[in-house]
């Protein structure tokens, strides 16, 4: 499915990634159109977001490549999907403020399979969709406040104000899980579990499709249940 | 997140409105109606009035909600059906699409006694809900506690009981749905609707996952009857085995639903 996204300006870069007619390229400093005084680099500038606004990414599918994507990190590092080749990598839709999302943290049960896996070699990337507007963006700061109270043992933070990684994945709730391999291919895309419900007593007896897609990876097994659908408040983008 | 536990209490011949999870909730209990096998049917009516801009789920909640719930507690002799959900609407929440309402919405049950159960006897349950606005979802949980012999002492009350049971969605035994799937389509054939506005009516999967909830439904006559191509739910797993439509026509605005299963 061919998705057109609108890439704003901003420090994150998503890169079209399997389909070979994708580009994406990201611009450091918004051009002002009125200013008269456009520097060369301004000109570069404005190419550039021309360009990138009309481009399309492959949309994320399960079985085909990972939508690629290069942001800095809550601390201020580098995340690069594609440097990260070699290493199973988790994505992990949040907002602290949806009920679902406090099911699995309050219960422990998002942070207990953080640390399994990140203990098996896993990288988890806890992402942050929400917009300013929405009111469920949080800043770097913050983000990493509220992810210490919580003991999350996301290997990474990002706080994707643009949406522009959601977008990529069409992350659709606060949860949305996505696990790709260590060939940087989509292999699990849906929620985290079967119990559709903000109620921690559901946990128990829930069938954990994330733990199961990561384990059969871990093994060289192919992903038995590769999609569901992913359950929780809308990601406010 | 913070749930709220509440015990409501009989006043006054019905349940007083208890709120949680930005919705006000009340439980009607009408007359116990003697059965010809001694046994005694009593309706109830579940009113749940939202808070202006949040809405809660139908039983198929669509993309992202979830349906409301009540579980009882039944003492040995008695029993109550599965919640009657009214036709609900169409809502976005965020960019996802739900099935659900807004405002008073007005759910039917029935409780049944065995001739052998006083009824001073008290039954108690736990309804739970998800409403949602524009920007967030707050869960609700109220417990719910009832003696049985405790009806509505207001006639109005009592026939808006009786009219919320009249108005639920009825199975529509003359109309035959036959589905079939081709690619990421379904196609959908109905016959014995030749009577019905098919064109004007508005129709809501009653089973998850089958459907694209984004999608309505478009008809057209066919040699045999009616004909629509729906888009298959990217979550379905396999082939369809069943699939029942609430359908709505315009005019008069009672609801159906039919239902098919694979032979």
């Amino acid at each position: 499915m061919e998705k057109i996204l609108n890439f704003p300006i901003g420090t994150i870069a998503v890169l079209g990634h399997g389909s070979g007619d994708a580009q994406q390229d990201c611009v450091e400093e918004p051009y002002n159109h009125s200013n008269p005084m456009m520097t060369a680099k301004h000109m570069f500038t404005a190419m550039v977001s021309a360009i990138s606004l009309s481009l399309s990414v492959q949309a994320a599918e399960v079985g085909k490549p990972a939508p690629a994507f290069a942001a800095k990190d809550a601390k201020g590092a580098e995340v690069s999907l594609e440097k990260l080749k070699g290493k199973v990598v988790v994505l992990e839709w949040v907002n602290h403020g949806c009920p679902f999302v406090v099911k699995h943290y309050a219960s422990k049960n998002m942070q207990k399979l953080q640390e399994t896996y990140t203990g098996k070699g896993v990288v988890w990337i806890t992402i942050n969709s929400g917009s300013k507007a929405s009111g469920s963006y949080t800043d770097n700061e913050t983000f990493l406040k509220i992810s210490a109270d919580k003991g999350s043992k996301a290997s990474h933070l990002i706080a994707d104000e643009s949406g522009t990684i959601g977008k990529a994945y069409m992350a659709k709730t606060t949860p949305h899980m996505y696990v790709i391999d260590a060939a940087g291919v989509l292999v699990y895309n849906g929620a985290i579990d079967s119990k559709k419900s903000t109620d921690e007593a559901d946990i128990p007896t829930a069938e954990n499709y994330v733990a199961k897609a990561l384990d059969e990876v871990l093994a060289g097994k192919p992903v038995s249940q590769a999609k569901t659908e992913p359950y929780g408040c809308s990601v406010k983008y | 997140m913070k749930f709220l536990m509440m015990m409501m209490s009989i006043l006054g011949g019905w349940l007083a409105a208890e709120e949680s999870g930005h919705a006000r909730v009340e439980l009607w209990l009408g007359k116990a109606q003697a059965q010809a096998d001694g046994s005694r049917m009593i309706p109830a009516v579940l009113s749940m009035h939202y808070e202006k801009g949040w809405h809660g789920y139908w039983v198929n909640p669509g993309e992202g909600g979830v349906k409301t719930t009540l579980r009882w507690q039944l003492p040995t002799g008695v029993e109550v059906s599965e919640l009657m959900f009214p036709v609900p609407h169409r809502a976005m929440t965020g960019g996802l699409s739900c099935y659900g309402y807004e405002g008073v919405v007005l759910m039917a049950l029935e409780i049944r006694a065995q001739a052998s159960v006083d009824l001073q006897t008290e039954i108690s349950g736990e309804l739970r809900w998800l409403a949602c606005d524009e920007k967030s979802c707050v869960p609700g949980k109220v417990r719910l506690v009832a003696k049985l012999a405790e009806s509505v002492d207001d006639v109005s009350k009592e026939q808006k009981i009786l009219a919320t049971h009249r108005s639920m969605p009825q199975p529509a035994p003359e109309l035959r749905l036959m589905v079939r799937e081709e690619k990421n389509e379904v196609i959908l054939n109905l016959e014995g609707a030749d009577d019905w506005a098919l064109e004007g009516s508005e129709f809501f999967p009653l089973t998850e996952q089958a459907l694209d909830p984004k999608q309505a439904l478009q008809w057209s006559k066919t040699a045999t009857g009616y004909e629509a191509k729906a888009i298959k739910n990217e979550y379905a797993e396999g082939p369809l085995t069943e699939l029942k439509l609430l359908i709505v026509p315009p005019q008069p605005r009672v609801a159906r639903w039919i239902e098919w299963k694979k032979s």
